[in-house]
């Protein structure tokens, strides 16, 4: 609202130039957070516990599902991640729309930023949950909220559909091959990709071709590769957990951290409950924290609980 | 008569050609072109109409057997003692060649068209138009200069086609094609309007086309030609029969202008080069390429388009031609030509694959899918944080990867559509189809809770225990695990749009959804058909 009383103001000094400058000035928190070189887990307190302040940008984070059965990777927490690279890319972009002083807002130009590439047929989100990411919230802070589109005909669509490619390998030969090219490429921000079993050699392969360009790769991997040596710079381990809570809720292992000494932590989250009154970004959220070792302390409630709607 | 004829001499002089038996005559090159050639003296080309097999189309010599179109197949096989060729009626097929053979014809002149009946016609539809609307119609006004004599091109026109076309030439473009359609000999030529009123004496109403609801109503009360219908004065006419037979007889004499719904040819984007001496190894043939593919590339910016598609076709020394498609959906702006090393990491592997007995003595390169180029916008400063041309190269180059090593379908956007059915709102499109553009505008936003991450592609069938009418299930059995429900909440019903016309033809109606949570901590979306009442799992919270 300050932002906007200050936008007004100088736009009826007609000092729309400076307005931008100053505008940028007011969003070098947010800035600051967006330049640094890691992913936001979209908690606050999982970013904090870990060296990098998130998932370390130019490096290879594989997650691990725990489901026996169940065919589909562990997916949410990625795209979350994934969703959130974004938005950091497009208020980083902003800033620097607003800092060149640029009068015309970014959403009316042709956004240039880079892609999000999901590779493997199984790791495509949903659209729909895609879509969630919200409604140009983040470039189009003056003239939209997050429930109502004033989205013009002359605008640009910022979202992450806009900007996110989807590949189907045939083979798993070939998604290696394309998680590597995309890895070396210097259009794509974060990749996730569906990963089948590789070498060591390999690993080192794609570990080595994200930190030279700078892109950031979220495999999803089997539960059964997981005993198996790799170069990703961090390895997670996914699993569904039962809550009372109202949203999906899952254990959030780091089963290791490069050159951080840190292994076998554990965070219950979960998807924050969307409120209508104060919208925000889609992120998790923290129930609780504990170490692997601790996991047999969960109060004997929780999974008792039985609800219905 | 109404009218006297105009005595000034005629302006504007077109030609028209029809072909009888147009579709006969296809098949007949058809067939002639096959090895060994097979000239049959019958040909019948049928359709299909209520389990009944009818003569669709009958060349010269079945026509004079007695065989007419409409006729029953086995009523046309016995009227005739000489074996038929029968093949079904392909109007698609006819249709292409008579284009083509339009496209032939533009050497006489610019303005080139096949008859607006037969040009807007859909496809399916193609079989019923009249064989009176398959011809072609030149526009030889100004042409003068280049044929001297229009007579005499008629008489040439005419003597190509060695009698399977009748041509006509005539001051309008209506008298043209009623007299090559109507009048007696297979060439007409109509060099003054005199000539064109006492010839049109002797034609039929139907000439002047017009709908045969008038031509009924004109033969009702005696008008049978355009003789007679001239002695009328104009008025009487327009208040009987309509002000359509007017336009049609003031066009067919010149009063009313009309014009020939031209055809435009095809821009063919090709470069072709011949080696002498022939090319001898792969790395010379890829190096040719390359350099083909930059001169295309530059004269197709230079007319601000860019092909998405590429064809090379290469003729080695034995006169054996290999062609080979590679798709390039982006372009890259800022690298158009500089940028060898990405495009010879797409032709190399192409060109290693290929099979070709000794060397290469012609490569053509032809482009395909064009569409216009779009010059954006680069950055105006240099140290942006995003170099905008750079990101674009890149990304181009990326796509351009993906697409020619695993294929054009295996890289997709996607689009949403407005709708609430979640399988119907959104469709994967390939990267290369013009439908591939993100759209948007009009989707239906939902929260991540509403929604689950993961969609199956078809939702699957699950056994449940639920209590009705609108509980959620406490036990499903889905890819035979059975899963215990501890939680859920719903329903949240879907319907398809009620506004449909098509709603009943749908075999699901209306779906109850529900979000389910099973005792290991897994979230479910499923639902209930309303209409059969079976339980499918729709997607889920991996």
């Amino acid at each position: 609202m300050q932002n906007s009383n200050l936008l007004q103001t100088l736009i009826n000094k007609h000092q729309l130039c400076q307005a931008s400058a100053e505008l940028s000035n007011t969003y070098v928190p947010c800035q600051q957070k967006s330049l640094k070189n890691s992913l936001s887990l979209t908690v606050s307190e999982i970013d904090n516990a870990l060296p990098d302040g998130g998932l370390r940008v130019g490096a290879v984070h594989e997650f691990f599902g725990t489901d026996v059965f169940n065919p589909a990777p562990p997916l949410t927490i990625p795209t979350l991640v994934a969703m959130k690279a974004h938005d950091d890319l497009l208020r980083r972009y902003q800033n620097d729309h607003w800092q060149k002083g640029h009068w015309r807002h970014a959403s009316q130009e042709s956004v240039c930023i880079p892609t999000t590439v999901w590779i493997g047929r199984a790791c495509w989100p949903a659209p729909q949950f895609l879509q969630a990411a919200g409604f140009l919230q983040t470039t189009d802070f003056l003239e939209t909220t997050y429930l109502g589109k004033c989205k013009s005909t002359h605008q640009q669509d910022t979202s992450i559909l806009a900007h996110s490619l989807f590949i189907d390998p045939p083979s798993e030969k070939l998604t290696l091959w394309a998680i590597e090219t995309a890895l070396s490429s210097r259009s794509v921000s974060v990749l996730v990709a569906v990963c089948p079993s590789f070498s060591r050699t390999t690993s080192q392969r794609l570990a080595h071709a994200a930190k030279k360009s700078g892109v950031t790769a979220l495999l999803l991997r089997s539960h059964k590769e997981a005993t198996k040596p790799s170069y990703a710079h961090s390895r997670w381990e996914v699993s569904p957990h039962l809550t009372s809570f109202d949203t999906p809720h899952w254990q959030l292992c780091l089963k290791r951290l490069k050159g951080s000494g840190l292994h076998d932590i554990t965070w219950q989250v979960g998807l924050q409950p969307f409120d209508f009154f104060n919208p925000s970004f889609p992120s998790l959220m923290l129930s609780q924290k504990y170490n692997q070792t601790a996991k047999s302390t969960l109060p004997a409630t929780e999974t008792n609980l039985v609800r219905y709607g | 008569m109404d009218k006297a004829p105009p005595q000034k001499a005629p302006r504007r002089w077109f030609l028209s050609l029809y072909f009888p038996t147009w579709s006969t005559d296809v098949t007949k090159r058809k067939l002639a072109s096959c090895t060994p050639p097979f000239t049959p003296s019958h040909i019948v080309l049928t359709k299909q109409r209520t389990q009944k097999t009818l003569v669709a189309r009958a060349c010269t010599q079945a026509l004079a057997d007695g065989i007419h179109p409409d006729m029953d197949l086995a009523l046309a096989r016995a009227r005739t003692t000489s074996s038929l060729y029968i093949e079904p009626f392909d109007p698609v097929r006819d249709r292409t060649a008579l284009q083509t053979l339009a496209t032939w014809c533009l050497r006489f002149s610019p303005l080139v068209g096949i008859d607006y009946e037969l040009t807007r016609a859909p496809v399916d539809a193609l079989a019923n138009i009249s064989p009176l609307f398959w011809g072609i119609s030149i526009d030889l006004t100004g042409t003068n200069r280049i044929h001297k004599d229009l007579s005499r091109l008629a008489h040439t026109i005419h003597s190509l086609f060695k009698g399977s076309a009748r041509v006509a030439l005539a001051p309008t473009y209506s008298a043209a094609w009623g007299f090559s359609r109507f009048n007696t000999p297979a060439l007409t030529t109509i060099t003054s309007y005199e000539k064109l009123y006492t010839h049109a004496a002797s034609l039929p109403i139907a000439a002047l086309r017009v709908d045969t609801d008038i031509v009924t109503q004109l033969t009702t009360v005696g008008i049978l030609r355009i003789g007679d219908l001239l002695r009328f004065p104009r008025h009487t006419l327009s208040k009987r029969f309509g002000k359509a037979i007017l336009i049609a007889l003031g066009q067919f004499t010149g009063e009313i202008e009309e014009r020939v719904a031209t055809i435009t040819p095809q821009e063919h984007h090709k470069i072709v080069k011949r080696f002498e001496p022939p090319l001898p190894t792969s790395s010379r043939i890829i190096a040719a390429i390359i350099s083909l593919h930059s001169s295309l590339c530059i004269s197709l910016h230079e007319k601000h388009v860019h092909a998405k598609r590429f064809v090379i076709a290469i003729t080695d020394t034995d006169d054996n031609t290999i062609t080979k498609e590679f798709s390039l959906p982006m372009v890259e702006t800022r690298t158009l030509q500089a940028n060898t090393t990405h495009i010879t990491s797409i032709i190399s592997p192409i060109v290693e694959r290929l099979s070709f007995s000794g060397e290469v003595g012609c490569i053509e390169l032809s482009a395909h899918d064009i569409v216009p180029f779009i010059p954006q916008q680069t950055a105006c400063t240099p140290d942006h944080i995003y170099d905008s041309s750079t990101l674009q190269a890149n990304h181009a180059t990326l796509i351009n990867t993906f697409v020619v090593r695993l294929g054009k379908d295996s890289v997709a956007r996607v689009s949403l559509k407005d709708t609430h059915m979640p399988e119907e709102s959104f469709s994967y499109t390939s990267i290369i189809s013009k439908e591939s553009e993100y759209c948007a505008e009009s989707s239906v936003p939902y929260t991540p809770e509403e929604r689950p991450s993961i969609l199956l592609q078809n939702p699957e069938p699950i056994t449940t225990i639920a209590m009705l009418p609108d509980k959620p299930p406490s036990w499903i059995k889905w890819r035979r695990q059975k899963l215990t429900i501890t939680s859920g909440f719903g329903p949240s019903r879907i319907t398809y749009p009620w506004w449909d016309d098509n709603i009943h033809k749908s075999p699901q109606c209306e779906r109850d959804y529900f979000t389910i949570q099973d005792d290991t901590g897994r979230w479910y979306w499923v639902y209930r058909d309303n209409k059969t009442h079976s339980w499918f799992l729709h997607g889920l919270w991996s």
